[in-house]
């Protein structure tokens, strides 16, 4: 949209000045999105506009991870899994650390939900919950469940983010060396404790607003990396101390 | 709602425009009020527009006509140089709070600091710090001539907010020290044979890098944060029983901070 200006040649009139005033306010008085140019809009105009409509956080200061990667007693040791449905009912298995609630009920459709975690992945527990000698058997998988329903039903229908599936290897050294003697090999000392793996990552999620959405969980489980464990439940367990998990959720795009 | 009317028939000499007339009506008129909306002219522009001229369907607006900055602001600071604490700076007196062991003697980590100026109340504040650590503890076995078991550690903590305490322990938002605690472990053996540990007894001085350990650790301020400045602190605890403390040290080769406000 242009204002008609006179051109250099042309008398000024009372008629042009009315026309020009007219096609300006016009355009004021009703803005329409194509008419604002860039960088137009800040923090004045704005008022209570807002691009967050939702985040929070919990937290898990200490907690003991039980659960075991389902597949333990089969050949494919480690996590594996062919589709969304066995993932969910893997993940869903899994040891919940922290659980953070989403309060808005109408989330809208297509917002960016970006759910971050970080913990320490303390110690390695034998059976008894006693520190063990670290190996580096064992890894601790993580993942992000998210639990909503079907706006329209009321179903549940769950979901596990795959990306948000990750293995932490959790020590790269098991001895200490005490001494090297003149001849064969150095004297070790097994490593007891000091595992203390920080582990963070984070994912986005689209939301859709078939879904109503409730909680966001944090789910753990330790599985064994060598073939010569496999072959039933080890009893181990995991430390996992400061489990923070947040999300935030931003407006949708247009 | 700012709504300009047509400025038709105010010229009454004879259809000749007049500048007086001209200004008054459409321009700028200083002798009316801002609150008379029969004459609000186009000096309404600067500024006194309201979201009710808008005629765009949902409100909405495409990303580039809002300014950088209006919605969102962050500060990111990165280092690459090696900072250093040396265990010779804490007191090696220790607590557990809710099961969190932590020094109770700390430092803020220079390079792992910043203050911000947040120009609006927020909704919402991510922060966070990467870095790497490469440390110094030790694994005291059967220290001073017992049968107890000492390990030396780093921790970290980060807090946000203002007139912060770094030796405080909390899990409140603007001082989540607990939450977003980080211990690094032990990497080197100090082994008793002689009563005490002594010089001569087994002992790794050298830290398994293995055990080196890069941190992240996002935080989450979820209500409201007026506009003003905002501290943001990484500290450093410790528990060193070295019998030569000025040789343990924490290095940080790398690393970074960010806080990102939403409003």
């Amino acid at each position: 949209m242009s204002i008609t200006t006179p051109k250099s040649s042309d008398q000024i009139t009372v008629g042009s000045i009315e026309t020009m005033h007219d096609e300006t306010r016009i355009m004021v008085n009703d803005l329409a999105p194509t008419n604002i140019g860039r960088s137009s809009i800040n923090t004045d105009h704005l008022g209570a506009a807002t691009l967050v409509q939702e985040a929070g956080s919990q937290y898990d200061l200490d907690d003991t991870v039980t659960a075991e990667v389902s597949s333990y007693g089969g050949s494919n040791y480690g996590l594996a899994y062919p589709n969304h449905a066995a993932l969910l009912a893997e993940v869903t298995s899994w040891t919940t650390v922290t659980t953070a609630a989403i309060s808005t009920t109408t989330i809208r459709n297509g917002s960016p939900m970006i759910i971050n975690f970080s913990c320490n992945a303390a110690q390695f527990l034998n059976s008894g919950g006693a520190v063990m000698k670290t190996t580096q058997q064992f890894m601790v998988w993580f993942a992000i469940l998210i639990e909503r329903t079907i706006t329209s039903t009321g179903a549940a229908s769950n979901l596990a983010i795959e990306e948000a599936v990750v293995g932490v290897h959790l020590q790269e050294s098991i001895e200490y060396i005490e001494d090297i003697p003149s001849t064969g090999s150095p004297n070790v000392k097994d490593r007891i404790g000091g595992v203390n793996h920080p582990v963070s990552y984070t994912v986005m999620h689209e939301t859709s607003s078939s879904y109503t959405y409730g909680t966001i969980k944090l789910q753990a489980a330790i599985c064994p990396c060598d073939a010569s464990l496999v072959g039933g439940a080890s009893g181990n367990k995991f430390k996992v101390q400061c489990a923070y998990l947040n999300y935030i959720i931003l407006e949708p795009g247009s | 709602m700012a709504d300009i009317p047509p400025i038709t028939g105010v010229f009454t000499s004879g259809g000749v425009v007049d500048a007086e007339t001209l200004y008054k009506e459409s321009l700028f008129s200083p002798t009316d009020s801002p609150n008379n909306l029969s004459a609000i002219t186009f000096e309404i522009l600067n500024g006194g527009l309201t979201s009710d001229n808008f005629v765009g369907t949902g409100n909405s607006l495409k990303a580039h006509q809002i300014e950088m900055g209006a919605m969102a602001q962050g500060y990111y600071f990165g280092f690459d140089r090696t900072d250093f604490v040396y265990g010779e700076v804490f007191n090696s007196t220790n607590e557990t709070v809710l099961d969190i062991v932590r020094g109770t003697d700390r430092v803020i980590h220079s390079s792992l600091s910043c203050s911000v100026f947040i120009p609006w109340d927020t909704k919402a504040i991510m922060y966070g710090y990467q870095a790497m650590f490469a440390h110094d503890c030790s694994y005291y076995q059967d220290y001073n001539g017992g049968t107890d078991d000492h390990s030396e550690f780093y921790d970290l903590e980060i807090q946000i907010g203002n007139d912060l305490d770094p030796d405080a322990s909390s899990t409140a938002a603007t001082n989540p020290s607990l939450q977003l605690h980080q211990i690094l472990p032990h990497n080197r053996l100090a082994l008793e044979t002689n009563g005490t540990v002594i010089d001569g007894d087994p002992y790794s001085p050298v830290a398994d890098e293995g055990s080196f350990r890069y941190v992240s650790k996002t935080g989450m301020i979820s209500s409201t944060v007026s506009k003003g400045y905002l501290q943001v602190i990484v500290t450093v605890g410790a528990k060193i029983m070295n019998n030569d403390p000025r040789k343990s040290k924490i290095k940080t080769p790398s690393g970074s901070i960010w806080i990102m406000a939403l409003r």
